[in-house]
């Protein structure tokens, strides 16, 4: 299959004009049309000029029909600077990128709106520059009204319209373009949380219609929801390109040394042993069964793996964790016989692999440590919770809920996600 | 810049750091895009004069008033003579096409920094965005036309046949100073120095063209000057087929045609080559 979209060595050079300073003017083009009379090459290797600043480098990536791809970076990252050149409205310095289909690019929400005409003027100009044919309008004028919701007001003049309302109407206009590729630059943090439930909504509804979406935005929760593909820009380079979203959204917002402690091996970092046992690892898995040693979005489950070599048996013997938050507060404890007597794991003697599951929506977000918990039970600790004991780091952001109200973190200890219904 | 096959809406775009546009293919992107040329333009005038108390009215007003005060001056105080046309006529036949040309060069050059908003935001060919003064005047230049006719009607000047030439002629001013426009706006927007310059080479420009005087009332030795002024080739046509005056020299329509060629090709060669830079450094 061709992509839909390829993007090839894409560079894009900005030449830094010291801010004031008077080399704007004519005199200067009259200037450099007399010294100059070659075109300056701007492809040629990029030097170390402290005037100019490259804010795309490199950048090379195919996007398949139907993928959904967020484009996450801090600011400055080059993330706008890609979709202005995927728009054509700016052009790359170098190399070349191949759109195979219709483009809808969506960087800013009421392009060209003016304030003195109605609102119907107003969505018959926006359409019209943002591609569509007047007969294409006319078919979806009435649609396009009704999702705004404001069709008692559509023949005012936009100047008397809520900021609200004006981003409603423009966003509407947009979100019944329908284009094979869509390129959207961080609309969704407008408007009300109704209206973004709305504008979530109909992404959601372009995405899983087939069409294609490139996406930037901040807002990782949304990211998540919407993408089923991440390329991560650093310095106007790609960092990361991955369909794994929740991981490479985790190192996004972890930054960029940060991979998590997730994993204490014996070997490695010291090792706990004693008459009944020797501990051989303490670690938290991910849903793909390795260590998880990214931040992991609160929708997904994960487990606890203690192995060990068991000396000696005792019915007594008692294993667990331990979730410490970051204040110390300990937010859960769990250990093997919290269970009927019948329904505890059966240890042996020889190396023992105990698990368990720590279900989605439970822990907040947040960053948290967890304490290898051993005991002989009412005899004494082998492993007492605290700041001496065997323990492993675990973040856990994003992904709290499925709600468009619940983008964040919310107060409290635990975040479960309760079943409200009415009889 | 970018290869399109079909313009806006293409279905397969190739974006790369240098067009190999040609003059065709940019008229062709012109002429794909027209709908959303006539689309600025109705807005342009749909903005103008929704504010305004008097509205259309200033269409009227404006070269109506500058009639009387050019009549008094220069048609009964400096009695400059027309040819056996009356006066006032004359000089708001040259005033309308002079005004309606002028517009279009001034608007049309400052049409990219004007539109700014938009071209920072969204794609299409911008070579539209110049085209569109030389719509939304022509707009206003109608109605203005209408008092030349109720003018001429009160004076008892009938219009030649020829009069059936002046959508022609208006195509050609339109053209003329579209071609002046793709010229200066990228300019004008990355050196602002065009518009603080423009009005002032205009306001000259109305003095070396015959809209307050006629060709004749310049020594004939020196009458040849026009020749290369290819707006007063159309504006003498029009009064020509207007008013009944004589038409130019062919010589003249031979080099109005040579001007109109080469302010095209020069105006698409700079737009072109400036483009890039345009949205980078407005």
């Amino acid at each position: 299959m061709t992509p839909i979209i390829s993007v090839n060595g894409i560079g894009k050079k900005y030449r830094l004009n010291g801010a004031g300073s008077a080399h704007d003017t004519l005199r200067d083009l009259l200037a450099s049309m007399i010294s100059r009379n070659r075109p300056e090459r701007a492809t040629e290797a990029p030097q170390a000029n402290p005037r100019e600043f490259w804010a795309l480098k490199d950048v090379c990536f195919d996007v398949n029909e139907g993928e959904v791809v967020g484009i996450v970076g801090r600011n400055g990252a080059g993330k706008s600077t890609l979709l202005k050149i995927l728009s054509r409205i700016t052009t790359p310095t170098t190399g070349e990128a191949i759109l195979n289909g219709r483009v809808g690019s969506l960087l800013e929400v009421g392009t060209g709106f003016h304030p003195e005409l109605t609102g119907r003027e107003n969505v018959y100009f926006n359409g019209t520059i943002l591609g569509l044919r007047k007969h294409e309008i006319k078919a979806r004028f009435d649609e396009i009204v009704a999702f705004s919701g404001i069709e008692a007001f559509i023949d005012t003049p936009i100047k008397r319209y809520s900021s609200g309302m004006k981003m409603r109407l423009a966003f509407s206009v947009a979100a019944h373009l329908e284009p094979e590729i869509m390129i959207i630059d961080e609309v969704l943090a407008v408007g009300d949380v109704d209206f973004q439930t709305k504008c979530l909504g109909k992404m959601r509804d372009v995405a899983s219609a087939g069409r294609t979406v490139l996406f930037v935005s901040h807002n990782m929760n949304a990211v998540m929801q919407l993408c089923s593909r991440i390329v991560w820009l650093e310095r106007g380079q790609v960092k990361a390109d991955s369909k794994d979203v929740h991981q490479t959204c985790g190192r996004y917002l972890l930054g960029e040394e940060g991979k998590l402690q997730g994993c204490h091996e014996a070997g490695l970092h010291g090792a706990l042993e004693c008459d009944f046992f020797s501990l051989r690892s303490f670690r938290i898995v991910g849903p793909e069964g390795i260590t998880l040693d990214h931040p992991i979005p609160g929708s997904c489950d994960f487990g606890v793996e203690i192995t060990l070599d068991i000396h000696r048996l005792s019915p007594l013997l008692n294993f667990g964790c331990v979730v410490v938050d970051e204040n110390g507060q300990h937010v859960l404890w769990s250990v093997t016989t919290d269970k009927a007597v019948e329904d505890w794991p059966e240890l042996k003697v020889g190396r023992n692999v105990i698990t368990a599951r720590v279900p989605a929506h439970l822990l907040n977000e947040g960053r948290y440590r967890m304490d290898f918990f051993a005991s002989l039970h009412g005899q004494g600790w082998f492993s007492e919770p605290g700041n001496t004991s065997v323990s492993v780091h675990l973040q856990v952001s994003g992904g709290l809920s499925e709600s468009p109200y619940w983008r964040s973190r919310r107060p409290g200890f635990i975040a479960p996600v309760l079943n409200w219904v009415a009889n | 810049m970018s290869d399109t096959l079909t313009g806006h809406g293409a279905t397969r775009v190739v974006i790369r750091p240098r067009t190999d546009h040609t003059l065709a293919d940019c008229i062709r992107d012109v002429y794909s895009n027209r709908h959303i040329a006539w689309t600025l333009a109705l807005r342009e005038i749909q903005i103008r004069y929704k504010q305004s108390v008097v509205g259309v009215a200033w269409a009227v007003l404006q070269p109506l008033v500058t009639t009387v005060v050019f009549t008094l001056l220069f048609g009964l105080l400096a009695k400059i003579p027309t040819d056996g046309v009356p006066y006032p006529v004359f000089v708001l036949s040259g005033l309308l096409f002079w005004q309606y040309f002028s517009k279009v060069v001034s608007e049309a050059s400052g049409s990219l920094v004007k539109n700014e908003g938009i071209i920072t935001k969204v794609f299409f060919p911008r070579l539209i965005l110049p085209l569109v003064p030389a719509l939304s005047a022509a707009v206003e230049l109608g109605i203005s036309l209408v008092i030349l006719f109720v003018l001429m009607l009160i004076y008892g000047v009938t219009p030649t046949p020829y009069v059936l030439l002046l959508p022609v002629l208006l195509l050609f001013a339109g053209l003329l100073g579209y071609g002046i426009g793709l010229m200066l706006s990228p300019i004008n927007a990355i050196y602002r120095d065009v518009s603080i310059a423009l009005p002032f080479f205009v306001q000259i420009g109305m003095y070396l063209t015959p809209v307050i005087y006629p060709v004749s009332f310049v020594p004939e030795r020196y009458q040849w000057v026009f020749l290369f002024n290819p707006v007063a080739a159309l504006l003498d046509t029009a009064r020509a087929a207007l008013l009944g005056s004589p038409f130019p020299s062919l010589a003249a329509y031979g080099v109005l045609l040579l001007w109109t060629a080469f302010i095209f090709t020069l105006g698409f060669r700079t737009f072109r080559k400036l483009e890039p830079a345009i949205v980078d450094r407005i």
